[in-house]
């Protein structure tokens, strides 16, 4: 659409991230119009370029991966070891508005990139950091990654099964969330900053953001020392509430239903899909605590029910009356059967290195339409960004590269 | 604090109230508009001390820190010239109305943009405003189904498990946070309101984005499954191995830790085996022993070391070598954790009725100048309604008293708590 603004244009991010957590949170930026500037090095490639790559695995560009949490941003290759890397950093940094990184510890003030001795200068900027335990604390060098973060919340020791080990889940599920309060606070500070022109540094503890979205077990803990354990799919307030199993796929593959009773109205409904009418009359039933003594005699029903259907097919039906159900799906549910899903969501974008897929933004603006584009390539715009942004004319940049600062 | 400038009607249920708590935590005017016998969320356990009752509800309590409270019934025509009122002043609109919903309560979009042309209306449901699952039910295990998140968890012998404390809503409101940041950005430079559609499922989806990538399938006809590893290491595979016995948890003297082997850590690895190993009497040389190895040597020797030592010793004995270790830790473990104290990241305040001192989380980030507060517990039915219909709808103290006699609106403030 000609003419038409997206929300953020105008927006400059110098983005030193990698791997999933950062990269997804400037992503967000990217897909809204603002120019997500990635400063990387061939020194040290972010191993996410190497991922899923079903063409030429030894190259850095090109990857699925990469490219479906970096779309639309532009990679300049700097080396930061050498000084004149890092002012040529400075110098992108104080044309721009926000900075963002995920290493740990001290990286980014050794360096001479860190807020305090960037703000100095620039005061209206925005920094935020988000190493796996913040910027202060005894503690806040130690490292990890999403896994690593998730057990440390007390997720693996809430979820599963009794009695098995506290795997957790298969998904570095932090790097999902993280990112997600890491965009919100630097929304928050540009609105600030609208305000007052102020910036300000924003010091995300991976540990602490992943901590926030445990709910009510903190609070829990606190006043009723309920701790931790493994409750399957069980849920405080609803019964029945579980994933039920269905019929195999045609290759073997064990599939579920997910169904989900939030109260007496869901109770009736389900009642007369099961043929049970007497049990939707029955006192005995009413409320989710009385169902739950006749846990034994319901599940029986339900498992007997859900193994004579394809788990698409009993969500269909369940869903016909109003129950909250589910197929458990998986990424070819989502990308073959699921025309609601891939309709909203499923791109195909064409990019030099041939046709990929990936998700589109999900942040829906009724009046925009947000395109999905290929992520650069590694040191793509490094030419371009130095002679648009500071100047630096062919020769300038071709000496330094010749010199190793740009790679 | 840095949204104090703004207002926000908050008509959520469990797949937004994140959303606004975000909003609220940062300093926005928060309004929940609830129903006059109390929202629904109250009803929902646990309860403090185990006993139910409006503002014992401890979900309650924890995702509405911060907020106002407006009794007001929806569906009862002669409030609605009050609430309109509330959303022509209202910055931000966020609510998890289905289409249908929205349409039958009036308060749809086109109805909603009627009232106030620049507003900012945020709609987070399970499946979204459009498309052929419009009006699913969605609760969060439907969620985590739906959305190919679910049977990514668990081991492959049993059925798929879900995360813990809603994930599937925490997602929701998640990206409907930042897309009404980003609408309030929007408006700062362009002046212009936003619609914005949020999906649950969208949202979950997007998290299997790493372990279960749509190229995998399509490119690659790779079906990711769980593999109850604990890790999507899988798909760093330069090599193209399925890295199937690359555990990230290890069962040690008084719990479990997370530990991941990367091949860059060997040498440092087996250095401290023999470190702890020293420590315990049990010495080895497994500096000498493991030159070269392939890491699908290390797990005996892993599962032998760790069994003599603690969690903590683990942690941060590996720690300091570079290692990455930390326990696996239950909810009262970050009661005790000395970084978290450090940071103050537990946030206490006394609940009201019952004087208790309740512990909950804080800031997930930490800005600068604009700190993100817990000001106040999560407020009574219709506490402020008095309040917001005199200060911000503009209402005179008559008018107001008059609509809390014929029953349209509940003040709890003039009733005082239970």
């Amino acid at each position: 659409m000609t003419g038409e603004h997206l929300p953020l244009e105008g927006i400059r991010i110098i983005d030193f991230t990698w791997v999933i957590a950062g990269p997804l949170t400037t992503r967000v930026f990217a897909n809204l119009g603002a120019d997500v500037i990635k400063i990387e090095s061939r020194t040290r490639v972010d191993g996410i370029r190497y991922s899923l790559h079903s063409a030429d695995r030894s190259s850095p560009n090109g990857g699925p991966l990469f490219n479906d949490c970096n779309p639309g941003k532009r990679s300049v290759a700097i080396n930061l070891n050498r000084p004149e890397g890092v002012e040529i950093a400075k110098r992108l940094i104080a044309v721009s508005d926000i900075v963002v990184d995920n290493f740990s510890g001290s990286r980014m003030t050794r360096w001479g990139l860190g807020y305090e001795q960037l703000a100095r200068t620039i005061p209206s900027l925005i920094m935020l950091s988000m190493p796996m335990m913040g910027s202060t604390g005894p503690f806040r060098d130690y490292r990890g990654n999403g896994n690593h973060v998730a057990a440390l919340v007390g997720m693996n020791m809430s979820m599963g099964f009794e009695p098995r080990p506290p795997m957790g889940s298969d998904v570095a599920y932090p790097d999902f969330v993280n990112p997600y309060h890491a965009s919100f606070a630097l929304l928050v500070a540009l609105h600030h900053r609208a305000r007052t022109g102020e910036g300000q540094f924003i010091d995300l503890a991976q540990y602490e953001s992943t901590a926030a979205v445990s709910g009510y077990a903190i609070p829990d803990y606190s006043v009723n020392g309920t701790d931790s354990s493994h409750n399957g799919n069980l849920d405080y307030d609803m019964f029945p509430h579980d994933v039920y199993e269905c019929l195999p796929d045609d290759d073997g593959t064990r599939r579920w239903v997910a169904i989900a009773v939030r109260d007496d109205a869901d109770w009736r409904a389900l009642c007369r899909v099961l043929q049970q009418p007497e049990w939707a009359l029955s006192e005995d039933f009413r409320s989710a605590r009385n169902r739950r003594s006749h846990a034994e005699e319901i599940e029986r029903q339900m498992r007997g029910w859900a193994s004579q259907y394809d788990a698409h097919a009993a969500a269909q039906v369940l869903q016909g009356v109003g129950v909250p159900a589910g197929a458990a799906q998986d990424v070819r549910d989502l990308v073959d059967r699921d025309a609601h899903w891939s309709e909203r969501q499923l791109d195909v974008i064409s990019t030099k290195h041939g046709p990929m897929f990936c998700q589109a933004e999900l942040i829906k603006f009724a009046d925009l339409r947000i395109p999905s584009r290929p992520a650069p390539d590694l040191g793509e715009h490094t030419h371009s960004v130095l002679h648009d942004l500071l100047d630096l004319d062919p020769a300038e940049i071709e000496r330094l590269e010749a010199a190793g600062v740009l790679e | 604090m840095a949204l104090d400038d703004l207002l926000v009607v908050d008509l959520t249920n469990e797949l937004g109230v994140y959303a606004t708590k975000m909003l609220g935590d940062m300093g926005a005017v928060v309004v929940r508009v609830e129903p006059l016998d109390g929202d629904p969320m109250r009803r929902r356990g646990p309860f403090l001390g185990g006993v139910a009752g409006p503002n014992r509800s401890l979900p309650f309590l924890h995702f509405n820190t911060n907020k106002l409270s407006l009794a007001l019934d929806l569906h009862d025509p002669t409030a609605r010239p009050v609430l309109n009122r509330l959303l022509g002043k209202a910055d931000l609109v966020v609510d998890c109305f289905s289409p249908a919903e929205a349409a039958a309560l009036g308060l749809d979009s086109e109805s909603i943009n009627a009232l106030n042309d620049d507003v900012i209306h945020v709609s987070i449901t399970g499946f979204g405003q459009k498309g052929l699952h419009g009006n699913w039910v969605a609760t969060d295990l439907i969620g985590q189904a739906m959305g190919g998140l679910l049977v990514l968890s668990g081991f492959p012998d049993d059925s798929p498990v879900q995360l813990p404390w809603f994930q599937a809503y925490h997602l929701a409101s998640l990206h409907g946070a930042v897309g009404a940041m980003a609408a309030v950005v929007r408006r700062d430079i362009s002046g212009s309101g936003s619609d914005i559609d949020i999906s649950m499922q969208d949202a979950v989806a997007m998290a299997t984005l790493q372990t279960a990538n749509e190229n995998q399938w399509i490119l690659q006809r790779v079906r990711p499954l769980r593999l109850g590893t604990g890790s999507p290491a899988r798909v760093f595979d330069v090599d193209g191995r399925q890295s199937s016995d690359r555990r990230v948890v290890w069962p040690c003297a008084d719990g479990w830790v997370g530990f991941g082997v990367r091949p860059i850590d060997l040498d440092d690895l087996s250095a401290w085996l023999d470190q702890l190993n020293a420590e315990a009497g049990t010495p080895t040389n497994l500096v000498e022993l493991l030159k070269g190895a392939d890491e699908k040597h290390l797990s005996p020797h892993i599962n032998s070391c760790f069994s003599k030592q603690s969690a903590q010793h683990l942690y941060h004995t590996g720690q300091a070598r570079g290692l990455l270790c930390v326990p696996v830790n239950k909810t009262s473990d970050l009661f005790n954790d000395a970084q978290l104290k450090a940071r103050q990241f537990l946030q206490e305040l006394p609940h009201a009725e019952t004087g208790l001192t309740v512990t909950y989380p804080g800031a997930p980030y930490q800005l600068s100048r604009t700190p993100w507060r817990l000001r106040s517990q999560a407020p009574d039915i219709g506490e402020h309604t008095l309040q917001i219909l005199t200060e911000r709808v503009g209402l005179s103290s008559d008018e107001a008293k008059g609509l809390i006699t014929r029953g349209v609106i509940r003040d709890g403030k003039t009733e005082g708590h239970r």
